[in-house]
């Protein structure tokens, strides 16, 4: 068939894909130092780890997702997962601990295909309110940014056990006490440098990778001045050896068994982050785009780049907030974008690990506490203020991250969204105006107890009592076995009326279940 | 008024960057004052006093120990130590012997160690006594009696607890989150080096060998077949501790302060060591008999039998504690609960049935 | 006339394909570039590796006597394989690579030198003016000689380093501060 193509229809298909292009080079270059602060820092990993979650972590999932603004890669809360769960297995960066953070990462993505595969698990995904996630969320930010004091005064991290909040300002003693001063040095200046950077407009999306620039070049003075065996700070270290791809294979040995089981809870941990993320962020597009895509989607995608990317040396990924919505900002079209950046990070890989290999872990881990400070934003939390359970539920969201661990807190998580659903369920609102009873909600057995108070109440006020159920849109078998027990009262009589507009129509009153009235 | 300042650009980033000289400053400041005071004299409490100087440490460019491991024959010739290395050893010395700084003047010549640690009682030399080298009467260094140099010399071995090879630094720091229920310094900090530093001494005036098994290492550990195989009782343990124990550590086990000094350290209640210490198994318990049987009663050691030992051991490691820090906030809630409510409910208790203030 | 059929089992096998043939493809897209990955490159995986000379370090050094597996036998080999090899097992810490000269502990040091300068560490150094311990004698080593990187104290290419002199001076029996003309 001859098909005569006209120029003029392709220019804005070639616009799109130019523009798609360039978001994908964007996105390539800012995901580098977040890839790299997210495995040295919080994961414990060689930094190529992050570098292949931004590859091919980031190309799986926009393989397997349809969403096209939908962007992957290493996530600072999952890598934080990885560094507290293994530090009481083993040494960080040693062969041993890699084995077991592949093996979690591939455990944690075969738990998220459970949650695809059982759709009621995954629709429990969709009961994490906004308040729980921006509470958790908000006291992982503050966590990132205790933990990264160690690194940021270039201390070894102590293993055996987690940090909690309430000792960190120990940690900041040591930091003044003991720090490596040289390590403070370019700590701050890369700070500073972010900080002041992001005053910018023009400046404030690139600031992280501007503030690393600065404190890689003043650290190598400092090197160049002093020498890097006196200076002694830390680097991200060589990675040029590697090619285009590391494959590995996780550890699964009899004498590992034990260690594996001691960390499920992290791997669970890891999994719901993931996904708690990834819905969250799908839902957001979905509400800006004034689109939908089922969530489902990015659970399965989520699950199957868990479960394969441990075979690629590659730190988990999920949803990213701030990449997907500079490519909202940006205008990416299609699903081109994030497969574009993948392959332009793939690329860059050839050239630039050279340049990656001296940029200072102190350097990092000011990145980190930026990227922890980002994640509280004020704007977002403000209106769970005006609500007092919305309030509630926050708070405890926030405090149960530093009280319970990153594992209790996704379990209080998970907990209070359904109780949060619950409680507006099980308070119906009930009024009494002069002897009619109306109750607007459910009658099932949580707000039996509510409504059977009032009614007796009532009951014991009025000689004659009118219920008006014509707001009720539930009625659970137990509130069905209630309402025969009340009818089975002597002094209480059930009138089947006709709706008002069944009256008004003059209708059949047959099918009336939708309002009955109760007269005593 | 101030928030409008905090509009200009300007204002803002000359905020951070004071902001951030300031800490640098701070840091600066905090660095030097360490500095002074590695260099300062030590101020040696008696007993370090009198155990390094019975082992001869002085500067100088060899170091040979006064000490015989069996008559005849001498220790080798070691390296000699600076005037630097002395002053960490005599730090690291004072640290296990009074780690509270009880008899320091100021709190930073332990490197602030209260820090670390909760309540006012917990010290090292409570456990590794004898400034961490006991010796029995023959000069012989006790078996089982927790030997800080023995431990150096067998340290990054496989850790039966943490399933790691535990380097020396991390053997230490497990000793003051459970045995001082306290909080773990950075391994960085001088208070690690400085103990490290005292140990390695210790090893070197002992000729201690690397990687040698020597019995003062750790406990002296009462196994089940030392005893008479009644099974760990809690009534009997409760009955012997009220004869042997309760005169000094109290009904209840809270120790006893004076005067701002621990006489006698607590073995249970907010002072003591914590749920996740070795010295506690609350099922069977192997390590603290041990340790009963080889250093308690004072003045009578090693008149328990070793079935004693163990009852009142399953007895002391039955009674409320703190929770470790891994065992989570509900469990620690529930233990400071018990901690604080039994001890005046069983004083009640026992005015109401017996008529006597202690049980 | 009923218009209606219900479709065939192979039409909605069909069907289902249709509607899921991107996420089918995408999948199989995934599993090709793992298994050709995995075809291609040196793949990582969690073993000790046994070098030329294993045997023979081993046997000299009675290192059979803590067994012939376990964690502290296999951070002693490792930490052979750093000794000897460095380039190929610290290759994130040197830009030494297997042709160049000098690219091991083992051109400059012995293993004896190794054990003798543990037993004598955590001493002031006069060049420095301030007591190093031997962790940082490795650092120092990783970031001068070998020309590359400084790892973490705890990183398993200082540890099993430190842990290979300790095996050493086991062997050798010294003591804290043993002297080389020690007899």
């Amino acid at each position: 068939m001859n098909m005569a193509i006209n120029p003029d229809s392709l220019r804005p298909v070639a616009a799109d894909l130019k523009r798609d292009l360039l978001v994908g080079l964007t996105l390539a270059v800012l995901v580098i130092p977040q890839a790299i602060a997210f495995s040295t820092a919080l994961a414990g990993l060689p930094p190529y780890f992050g570098i292949y979650a931004a590859i091919w972590g980031t190309l799986f999932t926009a393989l397997l997702n349809r969403s096209p603004v939908f962007h992957g890669g290493p996530n600072s809360a999952m890598s934080a997962v990885i560094g507290v769960t293994l530090l009481p297995v083993a040494p960080q960066f040693g062969a041993d601990y890699i084995g077991y953070a592949l093996t979690l990462i591939m455990i944690a993505g075969l738990i998220q295909l459970l949650f695809f595969l059982i759709r009621p698990l995954g629709r429990l995904l969709d009961f994490l309110s906004e308040p729980v996630v921006n509470g958790m969320i908000c006291g992982i930010g503050l966590f990132l940014i205790f933990k990264s004091m160690t690194g940021f005064a270039g201390l070894p991290v102590n293993t055996e056990v987690e940090w909690p909040l309430w000792i960190a300002w120990q940690t900041f003693m040591a930091v003044l006490e003991i720090g490596n001063l040289y390590a403070i040095q370019i700590g701050l200046v890369t700070l500073g440098t972010i900080l002041c950077a992001r005053q910018f407009s023009r400046l404030r999306n690139v600031s992280i990778l501007v503030g690393i620039v600065v404190g890689t070049l003043y650290s190598e003075w400092l090197n160049h001045r002093y020498g890097l065996e006196n200076t002694l700070v830390e680097q991200t270290a060589d990675f040029s050896s590697l090619g285009l791809v590391y494959p590995s294979l996780p550890l699964f040995s009899q004498e590992a068994i034990p260690d594996i089981i001691a960390i499920l809870p992290g791997a669970v941990t890891l999994a719901l982050l993931g996904l708690f993320q990834t819905v969250a962020a799908m839902r957001r597009i979905n509400r800006q785009r004034g689109t939908f895509i089922d969530s489902r989607n990015g659970i399965f995608a989520d699950g199957v780049s868990n479960a394969l990317l441990p075979l690629l040396s590659s730190l988990p990924t999920c949803a990213s907030f701030n990449r997907m919505s500079v490519m909202q900002n940006m205008g990416a079209t299609s699903r081109l974008a994030a497969i574009s950046s993948a392959l332009f990070l793939l690329l860059m890989m050839l050239f630039v690990a050279d340049w990656i290999a001296i940029i200072p872990i102190p350097a990092m881990a000011a990145t980190i506490m930026v990227v922890g400070a980002n994640m509280i934003k004020w704007d977002e939390i403000r209106y769970h203020f005006n609500n007092r359970p919305e309030a509630v539920v926050f708070v405890a969201s926030f405090v149960s991250v530093h009280l319970f661990g990153l594992f209790g807190a996704v379990v209080t998580g998970a907990l209070l969204a359904l109780a949060y659903a619950k409680w507006e369920k099980a308070h119906p609102r009930i009024q009494l105006q002069n002897n009619v009873l109306r109750i607007k909600g459910n009658i099932y057995y949580g707000s039996l107890p509510v409504i059977e108070g009032t009614f007796h109440q009532a009951a014991r006020r009025y000689s004659e009592l009118v219920l008006d159920f014509s707001q009720v849109h539930h009625i659970d078998p137990e509130g069905i076995r209630w309402l025969v027990s009340v009818k089975d009262l002597p002094e209480v009589t059930l009138i089947d009326r006709r709706s008002g507009g069944e009256r008004r129509q003059g209708g059949r009153s047959r099918r009336s279940d939708r309002r009955r009235e109760v007269c005593l | 008024m101030l928030s409008n300042l905090f509009r200009i650009k300007w204002v803002r980033i000359s905020t951070i960057i004071t902001l951030l000289a300031g800490f640098y400053f701070a840091a600066v400041v905090a660095h030097q004052q360490r500095a002074a005071q590695r260099e300062q004299p030590v101020l040696l409490t008696d007993n370090c006093r009198a155990k390094l100087s019975r082992y001869g440490l002085e500067g100088g460019e060899y170091y040979r120990s006064p000490y015989r491991r069996d008559p005849g024959t001498m220790v080798p010739v070691r390296r000699g130590y600076s005037v630097a290395d002395i002053r960490a050893i005599e730090r690291g010395c004072v640290i296990i012997d009074d780690l509270q700084g009880e008899q320091a003047q100021a709190s930073i010549e332990r490197w602030n160690a209260t820090r670390f640690v909760r309540g006012q009682q917990t010290s090292c030399d409570h456990c590794h006594q004898g400034v961490g080298d006991k010796q029995g009467a023959d000069g012989r260094p006790q078996i089982g009696s927790l030997s800080l140099g023995a431990s150096w010399v067998m340290a990054d071995m496989y850790d039966r607890f943490t399933g790691l090879l535990l380097p020396f630094e991390l053997r230490q720091m497990q000793c003051f989150i459970n045995s001082s229920n306290g909080f773990k310094p950075n391994i960085a900090d001088d208070l690690i080096r400085d103990v490290t530093a005292y140990s390695r001494f210790l090893s070197a005036a002992l000729d201690l060998r690397i990687g040698q098994r020597y019995p003062e290492q750790g406990i002296d550990e009462v196994t089940v077949s030392q005893t008479l195989k009644r099974g760990d009782d809690y009534v009997r343990g409760e009955a012997l501790y009220r004869q042997k124990c309760a005169r000094c550590h109290g009904a209840q086990g809270q120790g006893l302060r004076q005067d701002g000094r621990t006489l006698v350290p607590a073995v249970a209640g907010p002072d003591a060591f914590n749920l996740q210490s070795r010295n506690n198994f609350s099922f069977v318990s192997t390590i603290l008999p041990g340790f009963i049987c080889r250093n308690m009663p004072l003045g009578e050691e090693g008149s328990l039998e070793p079935q004693q030992c163990r009852d009142i051991a399953f007895f002391v490691s039955n009674l409320p504690r703190p929770a470790g820090d891994k065992q989570g906030p509900l469990r620690a809630a529930w233990q400071q609960l018990m901690m604080h409510g039994m001890p005046p409910l069983v004083g009640l208790m026992s005015e109401l049935t017996h008529g006597t203030g202690a049980p | 006339m009923n218009l209606y059929r219900p479709p065939s089992l192979t039409t909605r096998c069909r069907d289902w394909m249709g509607q899921q043939w991107a996420v089918i493809g995408g999948v199989l897209v995934v599993v090709a570039i793992i298994v050709v990955a995995h075809r291609s490159a040196e793949v990582f995986r969690v073993t000790t590796i046994e070098e030329p000379g294993w045997e023979a370090f081993s046997r000299a050094h009675a290192v059979a006597e803590f067994g012939d597996d376990g964690y502290f036998v296999r951070a002693v080999q490792h930490g052979y394989n750093l000794f000897f090899y460095t380039e190929k097992y610290a290759w994130r810490f040197t830009r030494k690579r297997a042709g160049d000269g000098h690219n091991s502990c083992a051109s400059c040091h012995t293993v004896e030198q190794l054990a003798y300068a543990f037993v004598n560490s955590d001493r002031e150094d006069p060049a420095l003016q301030r007591r190093v311990s031997f962790e940082e004698r490795v650092m120092r080593c990783y970031a001068g000689q070998m020309d590359g990187f400084v790892p973490t104290r705890y990183d398993p290419a200082v540890r099993d380093l430190r842990i290979l002199a300790r095996m050493v001076a086991r062997h050798l029996n010294l003591g804290e501060g043993a002297l080389r003309d020690e007899t």
